[in-house]
């Protein structure tokens, strides 16, 4: 039974407004306390008892944290961006439509106008919608810790079922998206068994980026819910690269793209079902990811 | 452990004591009593215990007290201050409502809606009611309550 109460395993709960303040209160805290983004993950996982933290971290006081911004050639945003801020904006349109469509598929209004990009990342589900949208993309994540910030290609990120490069006490910070010059066109594509609310059986983004003389400069394939973690399939994307765009390379790729994934068995689907369909959404993938790619030249 | 905080629901001022893992939905309905918005399956799912903070619908059932510090809250209490809410007439007159328990989640969700966009089309309404169930009406008439609604709005203004 889950009848209304408080998470009762917390003491306190704080809300820092600066990166360095929450670091130093979750140092003085200690491995009991947690940091909150907008906690659509963890507000569930506490209702069931699952996670029993006794402090809580609020991060999304972090007004360095809630930007979204175009810094010359790349796309910066902060770990505690909605995915309401983030499905609105205009600034993806042409340079990363994959993470706006990602973001608007998250769960319902209610869920996007809390739950954020960081947090997504940070808890590592193998289904979470953003994570291969931002492998596709080719993102560097920033990362704050007691020592100071690092950078990370997110592709070293997801570590593990359910594990990221964090070190204890360690704040992600912002997500940044490298812009091209070239036309860049991107989509992401989620298979559920619904139309809304629903966790994806399988997720296919596709970028491309084109040379001048028309063929594909470039490519990332991000692929969710195939395997323990988010992965990029260097496979299709080798495929992809140098080729002339059109049916024949797609369709390539597609299958290049089943190499790289372990999908499972679980509620959602079988693990013939995802390997079935994997293909399937990567090659209609690449062919909305070239429109765009085209429109946007 | 139990800590005083400082919450503005429906334009009042309250001061809460409350504990520190405290969510929003439970603060409502038992500190403030303000039961209108309510619980079903309090994991997120089902849009019953949606509010809005600063004006947009949020899940109360896992979003935590202390995380609305600082912002408006307004339950459906709050709408129909003033006489009935159009959006509330609208489904009390076309039968939107049946057992009527995730009626408020509704209202709340769809007069968001309404306020960001006031002509919505069948299509938008659905996506923004997306994460509200219904166990009982099957949902068209919700959406031809909604629709009603911005019609009756427009005739207001
Ligand atoms: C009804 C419902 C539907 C959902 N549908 C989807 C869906 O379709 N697709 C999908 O991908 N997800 C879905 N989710 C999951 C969830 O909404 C997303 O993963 C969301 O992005 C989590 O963000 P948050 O800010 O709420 O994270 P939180 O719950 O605040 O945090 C999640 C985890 O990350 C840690 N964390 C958060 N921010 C940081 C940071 N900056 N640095 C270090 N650690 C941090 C927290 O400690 C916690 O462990 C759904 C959830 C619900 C309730
Ligand atoms: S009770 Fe909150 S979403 Fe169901
Ligand atoms: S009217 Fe009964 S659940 Fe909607």
């Amino acid at each position: 039974m889950v009848s209304a109460q408080a998470a009762t395993s917390v003491r306190s709960f704080v809300a820092p407004d600066t990166v360095v303040g929450a670091i130093e209160q979750r140092h003085r805290l200690g491995d009991t306390a947690i940091y909150l983004s907008g906690g659509t993950d963890l507000g569930v996982v506490m209702r069931r008892h699952l996670v029993t933290p006794e402090h809580l971290i609020d991060l999304s006081r972090i007004d360095e944290l809630r930007t979204l911004e175009r810094v010359d050639g790349t796309i910066v945003i902060g770990s505690a961006v909605t995915h309401r801020t983030i499905e609105l904006s205009g600034l993806f349109v042409g340079h990363a439509e994959a993470l706006r469509e990602a973001c608007a598929t998250v769960g319902s209004v209610q869920t996007r106008n809390v739950g954020t990009l960081g947090g997504n990342l940070c808890n590592a589900s193998p289904a979470a919608d953003t994570a291969p949208v931002l492998l596709a993309l080719g993102a560097v994540v920033e990362i704050a810790g007691p020592d100071g910030r690092r950078l990370l290609p997110i592709d070293d990120f997801f570590v593990g079922y359910r594990r990221t490069a964090l070190a204890p006490g360690e704040i992600l910070t912002s997500i940044r998206i490298p812009v091209p010059d070239a036309p860049r066109g991107s989509a992401f594509l989620k298979l559920g068994r619904r139309k809304a609310m629903e966790i994806s059986i399988a997720s296919v983004t596709v970028r491309l980026d084109l040379a001048s003389d028309g063929t594909i400069a470039a490519a990332g394939v991000g692929l969710g819910s195939v395997a323990a973690t988010p992965v990029r399939s260097a496979s299709a994307e080798r495929v992809l690269t140098g080729s002339p765009p059109g049916p024949a390379t797609w369709d390539a790729a597609a299958h290049a793209a089943v190499g790289d994934c372990s999908p499972i068995d679980d509620v959602r689907a079988t693990q013939e079902y995802r390997a079935a369909m994997v293909p399937v959404l990567v090659a209609r993938a690449a062919g909305i990811a070239f429109g765009r790619a085209r429109s946007n030249a | 452990m139990s800590h005083p905080l400082r919450l503005t629901v429906n334009d009042g001022e309250y001061l809460v004591i409350a504990a520190a893992g405290a969510y929003l939905l439970d603060v409502l309905r038992d500190d403030l009593g303000l039961q209108g918005t309510k619980e079903a399956c309090a994991e997120g799912e089902c849009g019953s215990c949606t509010v809005l903070i600063d004006g947009e619908p949020v899940d109360s059932c896992i979003y935590f007290a202390a995380q609305a510090t600082g912002k408006r809250i307004t339950t459906v209490e709050g709408l129909g201050r003033n006489g009935a809410h159009p959006v509330q007439r609208a489904f009390a007159a076309l039968g939107a409502v049946q057992c009527g328990f995730c009626t408020p989640g509704f209202v709340v969700a769809a007069a968001a809606l309404l306020q960001r966009s006031p002509n919505p089309g069948v299509d938008e309404i659905r996506e923004a009611l997306a994460g509200n169930l219904c166990r009982c009406t099957g949902y068209n008439n919700i959406v031809a309550a909604v629709l009603a609604a911005a019609g009756s709005q427009d005739g207001d203004a």
